[in-house]
């Protein structure tokens, strides 16, 4: 099962929007080349972070986590640390109001806040408050722990062994298998003129961003303020509100610049409710945040993930059945590892069986990491598929373009709003000019050039509940308040150029509040790639009506019909005798009212559709065949998104995916030591995130633009995900196509392909 | 021990090289340890790693020598260059004796680390850390270079191949500090190779890196030989190797009489990989074998 982290819990249904909001044609601002609104400050260093936070009489915190894999905790001491210089509190599981249910609700809870039970290198175990970060340090070296140590299991295959240590009371599996069936399988593959069968794997990726996760925490009183660093502080403030058992109310969190979170911040962390306990105990101030070696430990992780295909097609190359299963973990605790939607939803194909099981190991638990579960299928499916076409000796874009679907089987067979995924891989090839570098030889030296393609897919295009409200100040500015949070995608900037759009206001003179759950309206997390989609027509609804209003007190003043009236510069015109024009800041009734609000609600989605993106990539590699290295050194992704609202953002969005799938290909991969159970690599140097030099300088952004008036009211999808999904397959596969091996285990590194090559008797 | 607990050291900052042998040979007489602190990007990183040291133990005095003027520059000293031990990787990347006379010596320090390292890290802190897998090591390697040990007794010169003696351990006395390297640098125009392969293009940890220079007479046409080898290369054994039996094989010989299979084992006589969380023993040896054959393929290649 894929899950929608975003909707976990009861939301409210947010009524349609008010005024009637046709689709944008031509647009004057959205789709421009906007630099972002907040550019001068995050550049600068004047953007203030989370971590670089203070308050008057701020304490600062730190963390001490459990050095095993899997251990009980007998004994704990924190005299000798509480009597060190500058330490105000201590803080454990037996720390007043600090027994609090964690990884899930109630009974069902998987953990608690601190657990004696600890389940993976980085568990936590105690916290310091001290006066400086030193003195708080110090301290947690000062705790003295005695733990138990116990047998531990770091695969999924180890945890279901016979006689495997458990590590929660009903086992170690995460549910039962999830099985999806379509169709007749055995039938599928019976008529098939080929079949291709292999087992891939994707390596345990990390979020690692730059900015680490930490809280400052503040009492006044019975009321808590956190400054954080997330995707979203609605989901912050529930998880604070309800471990302290406090009214949602009482708990404001603010967060408006974070360092990146790629979904590892969607959820309230357990740092932010240690750092409140540790700030009530003082009653001062607290800031904790984690190190950079405890931030790869407990922050999240993309699992590793076994995935076992088979897929049939016929001469022409229509897909005729799909097996499909997947083993992945969500870690210590529970988490979603599932990969298996592409599989049954990116191609037509009739028959299909995809399984997807989630087992618990002695590490780090997983989160959501930009397309959860999508890159690891796209892995397994388009290499899969790439190898099919080889075998009916087809194009594998013409392979693919046999069998674009234009409803989703796996839902309900509905239609989508749009469907890029044709021309993606039309455009795409295209613009890689596809056709001549596959007819291109692969060089006869030591290195090997090859080209190679995957498409993919994402399931979701946002929906409510989102409010935002504009107001229109006296002197023509604006102020735009809303909930999301901007996690460095330029939410902002694209949210400020709508309300540019309807308003025809510079994008300078507009303020933005947001992230605040004091101050600004309801938005869930930033994630899921569905914060334009979801978020953008709340902000348009809430535009248009603040220029109803102002055309209307317009029309009366001017004694010209509403219908006939438009903004123009600073100016109400009528259309139909240009002559007629007043100023904004002319307007009588916005200088009665001092200032005109419009409040803008997501309505809900079109009923019996689906909203879907799409992504074709295209790669082109050279391969040492001595040394087994790989250069990626051409990109071209072609996205359908619908409508592109910032081209510059929309870029910037796109070539951080290809990093990240390039990085997923290539380089990166947490190494847990067999031994010990620890993980080896939680660092930067080991743990290898693409540098500049490995990104090519040649990377092509196609947006195919389907004109989506269906899927919302600013035809915008989401975009950060679906381009990440295909680039390691893409990259898989023109390696493949260069030297004639197929690495199915990523990352692609070089001893792994050289020992491949070396199976084939083809090392230089 | 964790960062913080660095301004627990006793500190001293000798304004000479004569006052920081004078520290040294005090100390030394006295058993106690004294870390000589220049850019700081090895041993800081070590000690953030290492585990607490028990409370009762002395810690180590800490002396900075990052900015003694004897330690810096870089200069001409009849057919040799003469590079102060504290020159920066930075530094040495944009020096135009070294650009010039040392190119392989310029290209692995462009490689060492970030810029940010670069601009930081030394020369002697590369040496005397004497990582495995150091980049400034195996090019001074290639280049055969002489260090200069300083202390209160005077100055002895060491060739790079005595220095090590074991898995970061060298011939350096506890009153002695690295206080220059000199290199003959090649003709001009010799060949050389700087080749690291890692996962990824910079700040890569070596699985396998060569450093190499020759010199070559061509005046017999086709019976080119080598008149000049050296050859450094990290990350395939407890230290930094320089390959002295690839080095027996090329010397002198007629280069088209020198047969891959040779090379190989030659390479393979020289180094002693491991697995590790970077790469693989096997991997190891066949890189290094690669990357000797393709150094030697180039230096058949007509120029």
């Amino acid at each position: 099962m894929v899950e929608l982290y975003w909707l976990q819990g009861a939301v409210p249904e947010t009524a349609a929007p008010t005024a009637e909001m046709p689709p944008w044609g031509e647009t004057k601002v959205v789709g421009t080349r906007q630099p972002r609104v907040d550019a001068y400050e995050r550049v600068s260093g004047s953007a203030v972070y989370p971590r670089d936070f203070t308050l008057p009489d701020m304490l600062h915190a730190a963390l001490l986590l459990c050095p095993h894999p899997h251990a009980r905790v007998k004994a704990i001491d924190t005299s000798a640390a509480e009597k060190m210089p500058g330490v105000r509190a201590v803080l454990t599981g037996r720390s007043p109001g600090a027994d609090v249910p964690w990884y899930g609700r109630g009974d069902k809870a998987a953990s608690r806040l601190f657990d004696d039970h600890l389940r993976h290198e980085g568990d936590e175990v105690a916290a310091v408050a001290a006066e400086t970060p030193d003195q708080a340090f110090d301290a947690l070296r000062a705790i003295r722990v005695t733990y138990e140590e116990l047998p531990f299991v770091l695969t999924p295959e180890a945890a279901l062994a016979k006689g495997a240590p458990s590590l929660h009371a009903w086992g170690n599996r995460y549910g039962e298998p999830s099985v999806y069936e379509r169709g007749d399988l055995a039938a599928g593959f019976a008529a098939a003129d080929a079949v291709v069968e292999g087992t891939y794997s994707t390596a345990c990726e990390l979020h690692a961003p730059m900015e680490v996760h930490g809280s400052v925490a503040k009492w006044d009183g019975s009321r808590l303020t956190v400054w954080d660093t997330t995707q979203g502080v609605f989901a912050v403030q529930q998880a604070v509100a309800e471990a302290l058992k406090l009214p949602l109310a009482h708990v404001r969190v603010i967060g408006p610049y974070m360092g990146g979170g790629f979904g590892s911040k969607l959820e309230g962390g357990k740092y932010t409710v240690m750092a409140a306990l540790l700030a009530r105990a003082t009653a001062r101030p607290v800031k904790l945040f984690l190190t950079r070696e405890q931030e790869f430990l407990v922050t999240g992780n993309r699992p590793a993930n076994t995935m076992k295909v088979r897929v049939g097609a016929k001469k022409d190359g229509t897909l005729t059945a799909i097996d499909y299963h997947s083993m992945g973990s969500g870690g210590a605790y529970p988490s979603g590892a599932g990969t298996a939607f592409l599989a049954t939803d990116l191609y037509t194909c009739p028959n299909v069986r995809a399984v997807d099981e989630n087992v618990a190991i002695n590490a780090g638990r997983a989160r959501p990491m930009r397309a959860p579960g999508f890159p690891q299928g796209a892995w397994a499916l388009e290499q899969a598929l790439d190898e099919l076409a080889g075998k009916l000796g087809l194009d594998p874009v013409a392979l693919r373009l046999k069998n674009v679907p234009t409803v989703s089987q796996r839902r309900g067979n509905q239609p989508y709003t749009s469907t890029g995924l044709a021309e993606c891989l039309r455009q795409g090839a295209k613009a890689f000019g596809w056709d001549e570098a596959r007819a291109r030889a692969k060089g006869t030296g030591p290195v090997r050039k090859g080209v190679g393609m995957a498409a993919a897919l994402w399931g979701y295009g946002g929906g409510p509940p989102s409010t935002a409200i504009v107001k229109l100040f006296t002197d023509g500015s604006v102020n735009l308040n809303m909930g999301a949070a901007d996690i460095g995608t330029g939410t902002k900037t694209v949210m400020a150029m709508v309300v540019a759009e309807e308003l025809a206001v510079p994008l300078d003179r507009i303020q933005i509040e947001h992230a605040d759950t004091g101050t600004t309206e309801y938005a869930s997390p930033s994630g899921g790639s569905k914060t334009v989609p979801s978020d953008s027509p709340a902000v348009r609804a809430a535009a248009v009506e603040v220029r109803s209003k102002l055309l209307a007190l317009a029309a009366e003043e001017m004694k010209v019909p509403v219908a006939d009236l438009a903004l123009d510069g600073g100016s109400v015109v009528s259309r139909k005798d240009p002559a007629k024009k007043l100023a904004v800041t002319a307007v009588p009734g916005l200088q009665r009212q001092q200032v005109l609000v419009g409040v803008g609600t997501r309505g809900p989605n079109a009923e019996g559709k689906v909203v879907s993106e799409f992504a074709a990539h295209f790669a082109e590699v050279e391969v040492n065949e001595r040394t087994g290295e790989v250069t990626v050194t051409r990109l071209v992704a072609a996205q359908e998104s619908g409508r592109v609202m910032n081209r510059l953002t929309f870029e910037n969005q796109v070539r951080g995916g290809l990093v990240m799938g390039l990085g997923l290909g290539r380089t990166e991969e947490r190494v847990l030591d067999r031994q010990t159970g620890k993980m080896v690599n939680a660092n930067w140097h080991d743990y290898k995130i693409p540098t500049a030099l490995d990104v090519p300088a040649a990377q092509e952004v196609l947006s195919v633009d389907p004109k989506d008036t269906l899927c919302n009211t600013t035809g915008a999808k989401g975009v950060g995900e679906p381009a990440t999904i295909p680039t390691a397959a893409a990259i898989a596969n023109a390696v493949a196509n260069a030297v004639g091996v197929r690495v199915k285990d990523s990352p692609i590194t070089p001893p792994r392909l050289c020992a491949l090559l070396h199976a084939r008797g083809k090392v230089g | 021990m964790s960062l913080h607990a660095l301004a627990d050291h006793p500190f001293a900052a000798p304004r000479s090289l004569a006052e920081a042998c004078a520290l040294l040979a005090e100390r030394a007489a006295r058993g106690e340890r004294t870390v000589l602190l220049a850019g700081g990007t090895d041993w800081i990183v070590e000690q953030h790693l290492a585990p607490a040291p028990a409370a009762d133990a002395p810690l180590p005095l800490v002396a900075d020598v990052s900015r003694l003027a004897e330690l810096r520059g870089v200069a001409e000293r009849g057919d040799a260059i003469r590079i102060g031990a504290g020159t920066t990787f930075l530094e040495l990347r944009r020096d135009p004796l070294v650009t010039a006379r040392l190119p392989l010596l310029a290209a692995a320090a462009r490689d060492v680390g970030a810029i940010q390292i670069q601009a930081r890290g030394t020369l002697a802190g590369n040496l005397a850390t004497g990582s495995p897998a150091a980049d400034g090591v195996a090019a001074l390697g290639a280049l055969d270079a002489v260090l200069e040990l300083a202390s209160v007794r005077g100055t002895r010169r060491v060739p790079i191949a005595a220095f090590y003696t074991g898995y970061r351990r060298n011939v350096l006395l506890p009153d002695e500090l690295i206080a220059a390297v000199e290199v003959v640098p090649p003709a001009p125009g010799s060949p050389f190779a700087w080749r690291k392969v890692g996962t990824r293009q910079a700040q890569a940890i070596s699985k396998v890196a060569l450093a190499a220079v020759a010199e070559l007479d061509r005046s017999e046409g086709p019976g080119a030989r080598l008149t000049r080898l050296g050859l450094g290369m990290a990350s395939v054994a407890p230290t930094v190797v320089f390959l002295p039996e690839v080095r027996a094989l090329g010397l002198g010989r007629p280069l088209a009489s020198i047969d891959d299979e040779a090379l190989a084992a030659a390479t393979l006589a020289g180094i002693s990989p491991i697995d590790d969380v970077r790469s693989t023993a096997s991997y190891r040896r066949h890189v290094a074998v690669a990357l000797v054959r393709r150094f030697f393929e180039s230096l058949r290649a007509p120029s």
